[in-house]
């Protein structure tokens, strides 16, 4: 038993007590369908002896051994409960159009755990309790803000998003010249003003939108050989394209 | 359980609740009997939580296997189940 004495984390004993405990449940269940008269297991209580030893961020516990004096006594009670107290005491899952906050990579490890402290772990919640002028950085202590998330979750769902670019035709006239980019999701976020560099000068977009940009150039800006073709559509996100204007040239 | 001398502790408390057995098929040909409608009951236990590959905790536990005081004394922690009926 020594070798496997581990330190471990309340939350995962009490999933490992919680899964014991239906497990019980569900045979007993089974029972009641061929006896008339059975019971129920209504509470179980569990009085431990464990040493707790704390790094900085976590708790853990482990089990004392044999021969080991002082331990802490450590008391879980687990009662039944309905399905409708779980429906009232907690949260719902996180829904699919919503995104956990454990899933996100660009949040780090302890803005995580701050926010699952106060009880966001969705974007959704995140969304409720900004909704509701809730001041972050005070229950955080500072430790993060709507301003940082805001950027993070962007950034997260821009990802979700990249920009492909299918076709690129350049359209030069007397009246004026200009490179046109489909695609998908080139410009997804109207806050931002999409930025175009031609050949390294400032290009005017005369449209941008999800599946196209219409760029106005400078007929003499246009190489012969190699252009280059940088986009800017929201702070997360740039793109650039090398063009040959003669495989590409619709003149 | 890694632990052969441990069970689950699911099983473990399957036993403990296993009243049913004692209270009716003991029973069943006699005239009047009486029911209880809770009944608490605790042991003390020996667990052993380890912690599988997967991080997972595991519990397992057995009541005192011996009545033998010795210098060395396993630890007993101690386990109260409520059983009522349904």
């Amino acid at each position: 038993m020594a070798n496997t004495n581990r330190a471990w984390n309340l939350e995962s004993f009490l999933d490992s007590l919680i899964v014991e405990l239906d497990k019980a449940e569900e045979t007993l269940s089974v029972k009641a369908i061929n006896k008339p008269l059975t019971y129920a297991v209504k509470d179980v209580n569990l009085e431990m002896q464990l040493f707790p030893s704390f790094d900085g961020t976590n708790v853990k516990f482990v089990t004392a051994e044999p021969g080991q004096q002082g331990a802490s006594k450590i008391a879980i009670q687990l009662g039944s409960i309905t399905d409708q107290q779980i429906r009232k005491t907690s949260k719902e899952p996180t829904k699919s159009n919503d995104i956990s906050i454990d899933l996100i990579e660009e949040i780090d490890d302890e803005t995580k755990s701050t926010l699952r402290k106060i009880g966001v772990t969705s974007v959704n919640d995140l969304d409720q309790i900004q909704k509701s002028n809730v001041d972050l950085e005070q229950i955080s202590n500072k430790k993060t803000n709507y301003g940082k998330l805001a950027n993070l979750l962007q950034k997260a769902g821009r990802n979700n998003l990249p920009p492909t670019v299918k076709n690129v035709n350049f359209n030069i006239s007397k009246s004026g010249s200009f490179v046109v980019v489909e695609g998908d999701n080139l410009v997804v976020d109207k806050r931002y003003t999409p930025v175009a560099v031609f050949n390294g000068k400032l290009a005017e977009l005369e449209n941008a939108d999800q599946g196209l940009l219409n760029i106005k150039v400078q007929k003499e800006h246009i190489n012969e050989a190699e252009n280059e073709l940088v986009i800017v559509s929201d702070p997360f996100t740039i793109y650039k394209m090398k063009l040959n204007t003669k495989n590409n040239s619709h003149a | 359980m890694d632990d052969e001398d441990f069970i689950a502790l699911h099983e473990f408390i399957l036993e403990m609740a296993n009243v049913d057995f004692y209270l009716t098929e003991h029973y069943l040909d006699e005239e009047i009997v009486l029911k209880p409608k809770k009944i608490e009951t605790q042991t003390p236990v020996q667990l052993a939580i380890e912690i599988d590959e997967n991080n997972e905790v595991k519990i397992g536990a057995i009541p005192p296997m011996y009545y033998v005081e010795t210098t060395f004394m396993p630890v007993f922690h101690n386990i109260k189940l409520t059983i009522e009926t349904e």
